[in-house]
């Protein structure tokens, strides 16, 4: 097996490549169809803005690249704006249409309701992540904090299965997902210390089965 | 809600770790990857590396810095110093940082701070203010590592920072860093108050309880601590037992960290 580390211009993955180099696995940086060709699992990484995302994907051919495999049932695993992109919808700077992978859409935290005195935006540094032991199957097993910094958050539709949860101004959010063969997760695995390398490995252990 | 941030801060020129008084005179700590990977095996939350001579010896080396650092530190660095374009940006972040942190540029060309956050997202930008009392009892913003006085005040080019873009700040005091006889609460809470982004204290460091106090007394969510942890003045072991004891919400120590 071996991981595909999407580089579509959004940064991230240099920081995703090396985690799994660390963790000895077969891995390498992917950024048109052409070379994912190969791959067995992609992970879609990234930070920055929904829009240039996306139309990046899009005009690179790996937004339909994703879709085949999503389709084909083969592991993908999105990171922070990646996780943002495989969702129907985001709502950053106007609506744009997602990946589609995930049912539900992007939204600021804000809407995640009143929010309490002196919370600020982004959500950034470690926070506890709870995880939802029988869906999630193991895999937070070692995580239980990780490493986030985002401004947006993923809002499942009730198809999607929510492996885990964190908390922002006293409102829960969506810390990791799963739909199909595609999980997701909010917070960023490679710089969530060992423990996110570990998370990372596990990933990959379930997507064997 | 995200914990309060314990980071480790490392002034650089080349490719040691130094560190001054009051931002004046470099003592050496060590080669930045060993002392990187101190901090990052003791268990701080985050990286914050700046290169204080970059004005004199190009950024270049900031991104070879942070390439290296990366390849074994698996927490947030924030890199800057001597950033002045978007380009600038783009190789730290091609090289592993998390975050880029501008000042000198952003007080001249403060349009930088839209460019950048506007490409990266505001969860990478962070504004770096050097703050200096003045003689009317102002705080204003320095620049060229604290040398020069840019005549602004601190309170609104906080606000002009999160409005243009910024999703971070990270304040210092020109007069006490590296001092480590504490830190101007005044100061910090003056700019926390003036912003709804996240706002990391930096200079002044040189007990656990000061810490405490940081996060007891403003609104900062993050503290940058360099000279206390250079010089041994606390351990990050006991920075972390100080806040849990204080009832302040830290990360606990990570399994395998040993200070």
């Amino acid at each position: 097996m071996n991981v595909g580390v999407i580089d579509y211009g959004a940064g991230n993955v240099v920081n995703v490549l090396r985690a799994f180099e660390a963790i000895e696995l077969d891995v390498r940086v992917v950024a048109s169809p052409q070379s994912a060709a190969d791959v067995s699992h992609l992970v879609l990484p990234g930070v920055g803005a929904f829009g240039f995302g996306i139309s990046s994907l899009r005009s690179s051919g790996m937004a339909d690249c994703l879709i085949e495999y999503f389709n084909a049932n083969r592991p993908i695993l999105g990171i922070c704006l990646g996780m943002h992109l495989m969702a129907s919808e985001g709502t950053e700077g106007g609506r744009h249409p997602g990946l589609g992978l995930l049912p539900g859409r992007a939204q600021h935290l804000m809407k995640l309701g009143e929010l309490g005195e002196g919370v600020r935006i982004p959500n950034t540094g470690w926070a506890e992540v709870q995880w939802e032991a029988e869906q999630a199957n193991g895999l937070g097993n070692d995580l239980t904090h990780a490493y986030f910094n985002h401004s947006y958050a993923y809002r499942p539709e009730g198809e999607d299965e929510v492996l885990a949860s964190s908390r922002f101004g006293g409102h829960t959010f969506a810390a990791a997902v799963r739909h199909g063969s595609c999980t997701a997760v909010q917070f960023h695995p490679e710089k969530s210390g060992w423990d996110g390398l570990s998370f990372l490995r596990g990933w990959v252990r379930s997507t064997l089965n | 809600m995200a914990l309060r941030r314990l980071i480790a801060r490392m002034d650089i020129k080349g490719t040691n770790v130094i560190k001054g008084l009051q931002m004046e005179g470099l003592r050496v700590v060590g080669p930045v990857e060993e002392v990187a990977r101190q901090y990052f095996t003791q268990g701080v939350d985050e990286l914050l590396v700046l290169d204080t001579v970059a004005s004199l010896y190009g950024r270049d080396l900031l991104a070879g810095v942070v390439r290296e650092l990366t390849r074994n530190c698996f927490i947030p660095v924030t890199a800057g110093g001597g950033i002045r374009s978007v380009r600038d940006a783009d190789e730290l972040f091609d090289a592993g940082a998390d975050k880029v942190a501008v000042n000198t540029a952003a007080l001249q060309t403060p349009v930088l701070i839209e460019e950048i956050s506007s490409k990266y997202g505001s969860q990478a930008l962070v504004v770096h203010i050097e703050a200096k009392s003045a003689r009317d009892g102002a705080w204003h913003c320095y620049f060229d590592s604290g040398r020069e006085d840019s005549g602004r005040e601190v309170q609104s080019w906080a606000l002009e920072a999160e409005n243009r873009g910024a999703g971070e700040l990270t304040v210092s005091n020109v007069d006490r860093d590296g001092m480590r006889s504490g830190y101007s609460y005044d100061l910090l809470s003056l700019v926390a108050s003036q912003v709804t982004i996240p706002v990391v204290a930096s200079s002044g460091a040189g007990r656990a309880s000061d810490l405490v106090s940081v996060f007891q007394r403003t609104g900062c969510e993050g503290v940058a601590v360099g000279a206390a942890f250079h010089w041994g003045s606390f351990t990050v072991s006991e920075a972390r037992r100080a806040l849990d004891e204080a009832g302040i919400a830290v990360r606990k120590e990570p399994v395998g960290s040993g200070s």
